[in-house]
């Protein structure tokens, strides 16, 4: 197809929405599968939604030219009609071909993020959309009442036809350059007009003027015989006629759907003036868009329902009658008044996400400068404040409009459990809390993986089958529990299930067999055992089953989530269940770092890894017979590593045992880095290492600081898998030598 | 269009010309399209890589830039930085890396005619680096090849470990 810039961007919006409308569509066809399932009459309004988030699909799949979404949207839009007005009836069969085709669409939708364009998909969904066609037709009550699509199409077809002027010859391209020049100078004048409606829709006199021009566009558009614009002339034109003679009722929002109808025309002006054909791509569904404004009052009953559906409440301050898309998250879907919500390409926010950074590199080289630690720079150090101040200000600003909640990456959740429970032939319900959490994008990017496979476990391993649940005396439909908490610079992801726990045994087990523990051995703990999951190689399932247990394990769920600098950790109750608790820095750009010195070198050590930091002499560090150096705190023994030894090619000289333990958490564990010195607090901005250099173990980047210095920013977590994997068991031993 | 003609043009007025540089009293040269900048000595982070010749990261205006010692990398002995010494900073396969030199001295046009294959009597680990002699003003010149210096053996190897690392196992 070759894409222009401009094409890729517009199918990019498209694939971008239209996920977010399957998301959405998704979460409405598990409410009617909820409703269905407790006999309850199905709630028209969801019926709506859910008719109207594949109207949009189908809309702009036409306009792009995706015939394969058109024709799929299409369908299952008819039958969608037909179980709105009563024709057909809901049930299970129906919701599963939603859902049916809710996965055709994805799998389109991914095809095209890949590709730019439908041609060369694979995937036959003939038959899918053979069987909507059937359910569209069947419990036909007359005969000659097809779906109110179809007639309309047919009707259009034949009105393109009709409308073909009978010598295209005598048409000349002057004539059509005209056309496209006037045109395009009388939509200029529409768009003014049209915006000064939308502040004021009731102004006859820019509805008179808007009428005359799209009639004079209409008009020249049927002599030239360019049926696509004249038909939505038309159909836009019996708009304002009824606008202007009282008889409906312009909102803004149905004004800035014109403002976009008058863009389509405009781009097949664009299209003739460079000798293309005038073709409107998505002119039928534009004309259904329009035809659904003519009967505006009748709508305003069904909307005014929609709105009060539970997952809408952030919504239900927009008053009714309005076609809005519910949910924060399509925002940008609803016809929404610009002023409200922009779009913003991410790249552009990643752009001001680095500048800030930059900013905060330059701000603590400022800081840093000498002439500021004298005294005379007191003026200077008040303004400085001031600046800085509202450096971090931007800072969080800049943050913040990279984050989104997470109740999206939850929808698909919701539909996996479904899909998965219903394969295993077990019972299982989601219950998610705090999904309207934000976190930053790439966050979100990271974790999703790990919590599908997470759910997978829960389901796979966790739940039991009904029967046995029910022989335990538990209720015979499992509960996944998903709790998302906001602690501090960290969101606390806690997965929680109630089916039979970890089975000691069959870990201990497979890790002897795997060979991760010397045959025979069992740690000290419980926990111990139960944390050999994490270990790469480790697959709990007795035979490999086609849900979990293809290879990816928890040790790829823990490398994932240690690379946003977060953590994992299990805790597991016999027969009682399992939780998993991801906890996971809320941004990962710019963290917070205590800034050590050991040997010649800098580390950065993310605050929120530091528990204390302990001044120590000779006198405090023990060398156990092993060669493992431990301090004592408050009757603690704490395993410490010295800084200096862990990239031993940049510190060849002298070691001291003076120093500064400082004492941080990971995993649970409790262990001890010995610095020389701590050269205080800093805003770090994480910068990744050259790619040329590969990876350096243990750390997850670089931070320039304020005197052009560059630190290593340390990942303890990485840090710590990277030591224990390098020295042998018997060097090494991090078992919790705390009792 | 525009764009490419300027690239176009670019890469005609690139075209033989080379960097020259030196390593003890040898002249070195090289395809000025890779050079972005030739800046003196830096302050220079060390990082614990496996690899000897990596000698760490410089700080660039902000941008991290990654630095190698080109006698080490050619199985020279190490020689301690001084006022004279350069690092040219170039732009190998999107990617900067600087390279450490005892001095520049100038940029010379060298035609493909002048260039003449290295002798093939010896292989050792330096020799992919070696693209062919080249004579002028009575001085001869070695004619590197900077992708396969900043980019071939230790440092695909130290690549490939890290890749290895980041493969996930599957069984």
């Amino acid at each position: 197809m070759g894409l222009s810039a401009e094409d890729k961007e517009i199918l990019a919006d498209f694939i971008t929405e239209a996920n977010e409308g399957l998301e959405k569509a998704e979460g409405l066809l598990l409410q009617l599968e909820d409703l269905l399932s407790e006999n309850r009459q199905a709630d028209s309004s969801l019926i709506d939604s859910l008719f109207r988030v594949f109207h949009s699909i189908k809309g702009s799949a036409g306009f792009l030219g995706l015939t394969l979404v058109n024709t799929l949207t299409h369908q299952a839009e008819s039958v969608l009609d037909r179980i709105r007005k009563g024709k057909l009836a809901l049930d299970k069969e129906k919701i599963d071909l939603f859902f049916e085709v809710s996965d055709a669409l994805q799998i389109i939708l991914n095809y095209l993020q890949e590709h730019e364009e439908e041609h060369g998909f694979q995937n036959d969904f003939t038959e899918l959309i053979n069987r909507l066609k059937k359910m569209a037709e069947s419990d036909n009550r007359s005969p000659s009442e097809t779906p109110r699509e179809d007639s309309t199409e047919s009707e259009q077809d034949s009105d393109t036809q009709a409308q073909q002027p009978p010598r295209e010859m005598l048409i000349t391209d002057q004539m059509k350059k005209d056309f496209a020049e006037e045109s395009r100078e009388l939509l200029d004048l529409l768009e003014q007009d049209l915006m000064a409606l939308e502040k004021t829709p009731a102004d006859v006199d820019r509805l008179n003027s808007v009428f005359r021009g799209l009639h004079t566009i209409k008009g020249n558009a049927g002599f030239l015989g360019f049926a696509d614009i004249n038909q939505i002339c038309h159909k836009a034109e019996s708009i304002f006629d009824l606008a202007r003679s009282g008889k409906i009722e312009l909102q803004e929002r149905q004004i800035s759907l014109m403002l976009q109808i008058i863009d389509f025309i405009g781009a097949a002006l664009e299209a003739l003036e460079q000798g293309k054909p005038a073709v409107i791509a998505g002119k039928n569904a534009l004309l259904d868009l329009m035809d659904d404004m003519m009967d505006l009052p009748e709508k305003k009953r069904d909307e005014s329902g929609a709105n009060e559906t539970p997952k809408k409440n952030d919504q239900k301050q927009k008053s009714a009658g309005e076609k809005v898309l519910p949910q924060a998250g399509t925002a940008r879907f609803s016809h929404q008044k610009l002023s409200d919500v922009i779009r913003v390409d991410v790249s552009k926010l990643n752009k001001l996400m680095d500048l800030v950074g930059e900013i905060v590199i330059a701000e603590s080289s400022l800081l840093n400068h000498y002439s500021f630690q004298q005294d005379e720079a007191d003026g200077f150090l008040k303004s400085l404040v001031y600046l800085q101040k509202n450096i971090r200000e931007l800072q969080d600003l800049a943050t913040s409009m990279r984050m989104v909640p997470l109740s999206g990456l939850f929808g698909k959740m919701q539909r996996l459990v479904r899909d998965i429970s219903a394969k295993k032939e077990k019972e299982a319900e989601l219950i998610i809390r705090g999904g309207e959490t934000e976190v930053d994008r790439s966050v979100i990017e990271h974790i999703s993986d790990p919590l599908i496979h997470i759910l997978r476990n829960a389901l796979d391993h966790g739940i039991e089958a009904p029967e046995a649940r029910k022989q335990k005396g538990k209720p015979s439909k499992g509960r996944i529990e998903i709790d998302v908490q906001r602690v501090g610079g960290q969101i606390w992801i806690k997965v929680k299930d109630d089916g039979q726990g970890l089975n000691k045994e069959k870990i201990l087990k497979r890790a002897w067999e795997r060979g991760l523990i010397p045959n025979g051995q069992v740690p000290e703990s419980d926990q111990s055992i139960y944390n050999l999951i994490f270990e790469p190689g480790f697959s709990t399932a007795d035979k490999i089953t086609n849900i979990s247990g293809r290879g990816v394990g928890m040790d790829v769920v823990q490398k994932n989530i240690e690379k946003i600098r977060g953590t994992i950790s299990l805790y597991t109750v016999p027969n009682k269940g399992t939780t998993i608790v991801m906890k996971i820095p809320l941004t990962t750009a710019i963290i917070d770092g205590m800034l050590v010195r050991a040997g010649r070198s800098l580390y950065a050590i993310p605050m929120l890894d530091i528990r204390e930091a302990i001044q120590t002499g000779e006198q405090f560090l023990l060398e156990l017979i092993d060669g493992q150096e431990v301090i004592k705190v408050r009757d603690r023994l704490i395993p410490v590593i010295r800084l200096h030894r862990i990239h031993a090619r940049l510190n060849t000289g002298t070691e001291t045992n003076e120093g500064i333990v400082i004492i941080s958490e990971i995993a649970g564990k409790a262990i001890g880095f010995l610095v020389d010195e701590i050269l205080g607090e800093q805003q770090l901005v994480l910068k990744p290492l050259p790619k040329y250099l590969g990876r350096l173990e243990g750390v997850s980047g670089c931070a320039v600081l304020g005197n052009g210095d560059i630190a290593l920013i340390l990942d303890l977590g990485a840090l710590l898998n990277y030591l224990e994997a390098r020295s042998s068991h018997s060097e090494w031993k991090m078992a919790n030598v705390e009792a | 269009m525009a764009e490419e003609l300027v690239a176009q043009e670019e890469v005609d007025t690139q075209k033989d010309k080379f960097l020259i540089f030196h390593l003890d009293d040898r002249e070195f040269a090289f395809e000025i399209r890779f050079v972005s900048e030739i800046i003196g000595m830096q302050k220079i982070t060390p990082l614990p890589y496996e690899a000897e010749f990596v000698k760490g990261v410089i700080n660039l205006r902000g941008r991290i830039i990654p630095v190698i010692d080109a006698r080490l990398r050619m199985g020279l002995e190490e020689r301690p930085y001084d006022e004279r010494t350069c690092i040219i900073v170039n732009q190998v396969r999107n990617m900067p890396v600087g390279l450490i030199v005892d001095t520049v001295s100038e940029v010379k046009t060298i035609f493909p005619e002048q260039i003449e294959k290295p002798p093939q009597l010896q292989t050792n680990k330096q020799s992919v680096f070696l693209r062919g002699l080249a004579k002028t003003d009575d001085r001869v010149k070695v004619i590197l090849d900077i992708e396969n210096l900043l980019f071939t053996e230790e440092l695909s190897r130290l690549e490939t470990v890290s890749e290895a690392n980041k493969q996930e196992p599957v069984h």
